[in-house]
């Protein structure tokens, strides 16, 4: 028999706010336990919530962005939660008048573009963490009411391909919108996936299960290969009966595991929260919003490709990040020239990157001096190397290119008679090369090169080193 | 009288001072915070006696608290300020000769005020005379963007009205009310010129007033848990001993009682039927008064029956957002009503009762 798998995401996104949904305190990933809390999100009584205005704006973008109906009247609602972490005993979400309804996002696959549709994004809070140790749990509120938005999907995948395409293209619409930073490592963007299978063909859907909580894509492909494989073996075998559960991901043992029995929502009992007002939300302030919307990364890359002409592939590394995006338009408006910004980027930026095992959102560099240090090797005071070597320094000690290139004295050494003494000098030393190399060993020419450019202490310009090396071999011959 | 010496109830939060002392469950707390109220009469010179009226956010309705209160003016105190959702203070307003002015939802700043029915909650002033309640009124009345649910259009105008207020009397509800008394309220409406009205969801207002107050009630309890603060069972090993223990043994009868009608009218199959269909009743009976036709209703404030009856008398200001004066004019308990940030014409219908002789 053949069954096929129905996907549906729930995926919690944490707005860029400064203060928490509710309250003002501020909204800090490293912050020490406990640091950014007021008797309000630490649930204590007597202090009404007060809505932060830009997480309404910031629902409301994201809405615009994934193609959703925006509210004209939007409400907030109390779900029942009796939970540690949940100080209250209820969350404050949105359940029966939420921000944004039936949108819809266009992924790319392999073979062809798919349209997931969104059933709607509601903003709600973020609950608290807890901390086991070894004797005890503690209960750290930093994050409780942090404003998030959850982003609810139709069963529209069909499989993990199709959810990380999602994923990977919401992310994308989050970040260049400036929605969140949807750093998943920082809980910032985490996902539930709900997961059932069925005949194919087949009308009615089968038993679902929701894992809980994922915050990486290898795991969520893991979990869904897993899960799905679960569910089909046990109609396959009756190895099990499935039932309707909410389940963990045990990264180490690649498994998912029983938490409990989902809820139905009736359990969560939902009543309109009569200690907010209902936001109204008048067309001039979507208008408004909508007229502000950054550029997205498909219409950058669009853009960049057919106006300044830049190479798909190296600019969909570009625009594949909001970060290195920024980086890149800070960076061009400085120097002017978008090609070599972009190379800079792609090759030496990212070179780095990988180097210190670094995620690219976590890249952090003074566009200014990154464009000092690309002018300056444009103009030809310093050879690339060099400026490879002071972008190196600039994002491990943020050090000012050209007062480094002063002190250090590696200014471009732009006497050509200086050059050639040392390449003669060098060709008299290695005189047993300089035959290899007659005699047909090309190999040994990088080593004249090394050896030059050693002696000059990396200074000169490759270009005329190799000018000279080469002409003075040619007369050699 | 000291008109500048005022109580407030402990229910109103005061820094390093006890919270609702009286009910078990906030045993050892103490308020981080002052309510916005507390800044506001500080700012005015009063001298301020935080006392513990309320008990078990209200609910016990059986025994209202008339020790307390008399405790409370037993000096020089000229007003006290309590949150009054259930209409205990009122009645015993009209038996102790109190006044008591309960401002319309959300013009007074429920910041510091510990949440009782949310939707309700309305902080009021119990006072020795008239001229007190709206000094005070003056004093407490002020947009305070802690509260969510305040905004420019929830201020009360104070300036007389020139005109006349126009009266409303549903004489029918003096079928539930003792004859004499019936007869000094029906003699008050003749000389007020009261127009004849029915309140038609008068008698279905104290179920909805209780599922309503219940479905909060039992949210706003929710985060007493023995855990963070208050009180803890000193009996208990685990986790869920210290939930179960702690609110066992704190919870009084009347918030146990509220606390599973809430869980139940909201529950699975139950909301439709009871938490949506009082909502929609709330609005109907906001929808039902017709000002238009008048300004002010003429209420009794006993009708046959206990305290849990006479909830149907007390609701209609919290489930509207009334504004409401409540006195007694010799043995005769008066309840007033005015829309909304209207409470002028409440003092100017006050004026003319009492000045008839």
């Amino acid at each position: 028999m053949k069954y096929e798998v129905v996907i549906g995401l729930e995926v919690h996104i944490e707005l860029s706010t400064e203060s928490k949904l509710f309250c003002s305190c501020p909204v800090k990933f490293d912050a020490a336990p406990n640091e950014n809390i007021c008797p309000a999100c630490a649930g204590m009584p007597g202090i009404p919530p007060v809505l932060n205005k830009r997480a309404v704006e910031l629902g409301i973008i994201a809405g615009l962005v994934t193609n959703s109906k925006i509210s004209s009247v939007t409400a907030f609602d109390k779900k029942n939660y009796f939970y540690p972490d949940l100080p209250t005993g209820y969350q404050i979400t949105q359940f029966f008048a939420p921000i944004c309804k039936d949108g819809y996002i266009d992924i790319e696959l392999s073979d062809r573009t798919k349209r997931i549709t969104l059933k709607q994004i509601h903003i709600e809070e973020d609950a608290g963490k807890l901390v086991h140790t070894a004797t005890s749990t503690l209960v750290d509120l930093n994050r409780a009411g942090v404003p998030l938005i959850e982003v609810v999907s139709n069963p529209d995948f069909s499989n993990a391909e199709e959810v990380i395409a999602y994923l990977e293209k919401l992310r994308s619409l989050m970040t260049f919108a400036s929605v969140s930073d949807c750093k998943m490592q920082e809980g910032s963007m985490r996902c539930d996936v709900n997961l059932s299978v069925r005949e194919t063909g087949a009308i009615q859907l089968g038993t679902r299960t929701e894992i809980k909580n994922m915050s990486s894509f290898k795991s969520i492909t893991e979990a869904i290969e897993y899960e799905s494989n679960r569910h089909i073996e046990a109609l396959e075998t009756m190895s099990e009966v499935l039932v309707q559960e909410t389940r963990g991901w045990d990264d180490d043992a690649k498994e998912t595991y029983a938490m409990r029995e989902k809820e139905n929502f009736d359990d969560y009992r939902y009543f309109p929260n009569p200690e907010i007002m209902p936001v109204v939300i008048d067309s001039s302030v979507v208008d408004k919003l909508k007229r502000n919307l950054p550029e997205m990364a498909h219409e950058k890359l669009l853009r960049l490709t057919e106006q300044l002409k830049l190479p798909v592939i190296e600019t969909k590394q570009i625009t594949a990040s909001k970060t290195l995006s920024d980086i890149f338009d800070s960076t061009l408006a400085l120097t002017g020239n978008p090609k070599e910004v972009l190379n800079w980027i792609v090759v030496e930026l990212l070179s780095i990157q990988r180097g210190e095992n670094k995620s690219v959102d976590d890249i952090v560099i003074d566009t200014k001096k990154f464009a000092d240090i690309i002018k300056m090797v444009e103009q030809r005071t310093i050879n690339r190397n060099v400026g490879k070597k002071l972008l190196q320094l600039l994002v491990e000690q943020d050090i000012n290119p050209t007062n480094y290139v002063t002190e250090h004295n590696l200014i471009i050494i732009s006497d050509n008679s200086s050059v050639e003494s040392v390449v003669d000098e060098i060709l008299n030393t290695h005189q047993g090369v300089v035959s290899e190399f007659l005699e047909g060993n090309q190999k040994v020419y990088g080593f004249l090169v090394g050896q030059t450019m050693k002696q000059l202490g990396g200074k000169a310009d490759p270009k005329v080193v190799n000018e000279l090396l080469r002409s003075k071999l040619a007369s050699m011959e | 009288m000291n008109p500048k010496h005022i109580a407030v109830d402990d229910t109103i939060m005061r820094v390093n001072m006890p919270v609702m002392s009286t009910t078990e469950i906030f045993r050892g707390y103490l308020s981080p915070i002052d309510a916005h109220v507390i800044t506001l009469l500080e700012a005015n010179d009063y001298t301020i006696n935080s006392v513990p009226l309320s008990q078990n956010f209200g609910t016990d309705l059986s025994e209202l608290p008339l020790q307390q209160v008399r405790e409370v003016f037993k000096g020089d105190i000229s007003a006290c300020l309590v949150n009054d959702p259930f209409g205990s203070f009122k009645q015993l307003a009209t038996k102790e000769n109190l006044i008591f002015l309960q401002p319309s939802y959300a013009s007074v700043s429920r910041y510091g005020l510990v949440q009782h029915v949310p939707s309700m909650d309305q902080i009021g002033i119990l006072a020795k005379d008239i001229s007190t309640a709206y000094e005070l009124l003056s004093v407490i009345q002020s947009i305070d963007p802690k509260d969510g649910v305040m905004t420019e259009r929830n201020t009360v105008s104070l300036t007389p009205n020139k005109l006349e207020a126009r009266v409303a009397f549903d004489a029918s509800l003096l079928n539930s009310t003792n004859d004499e008394y019936g007869e000094l309220l029906n003699s008050i409406a003749k000389d007020l010129n009261a127009v004849d009205v029915k309140l038609i969801y008068f008698d279905i207002s104290k179920q909805v007033m209780t599922i309503l107050a219940a479905a909060e009630l039992s949210h706003s309890i929710n985060r007493y848990d023995g855990v963070r603060f208050g009180y803890r069972s000193a009996d208990a090993s685990n986790l869920e001993e210290i939930y179960e223990k702690s609110r066992s043994e704190s919870f009084s009868i009347g918030m146990k009682l509220f606390g599973i009608l809430g869980v139940f009218v909201l529950s699975q199959n139950n909301s439709k039927r009871y938490y949506e269909q009082a909502m929609k009743l709330r609005r109907m009976i906001k929808e039902s008064l017709d000002y238009v036709k008048y300004d002010v209703i003429l209420l009794p404030t006993e009708i046959n029956g206990n305290n849990y009856t006479n909830l149907a008398i007390f609701s209609q200001a919290p489930l509207a957002g009334l504004a409401s004066l409540t006195f007694s004019k010799g043995n005769c308990g008066i309840q007033l009503l005015a829309k909304p940030y209207h409470e002028q014409q409440l003092l100017e219908t006050y004026n003319r009762i009492i000045s008839k002789d």
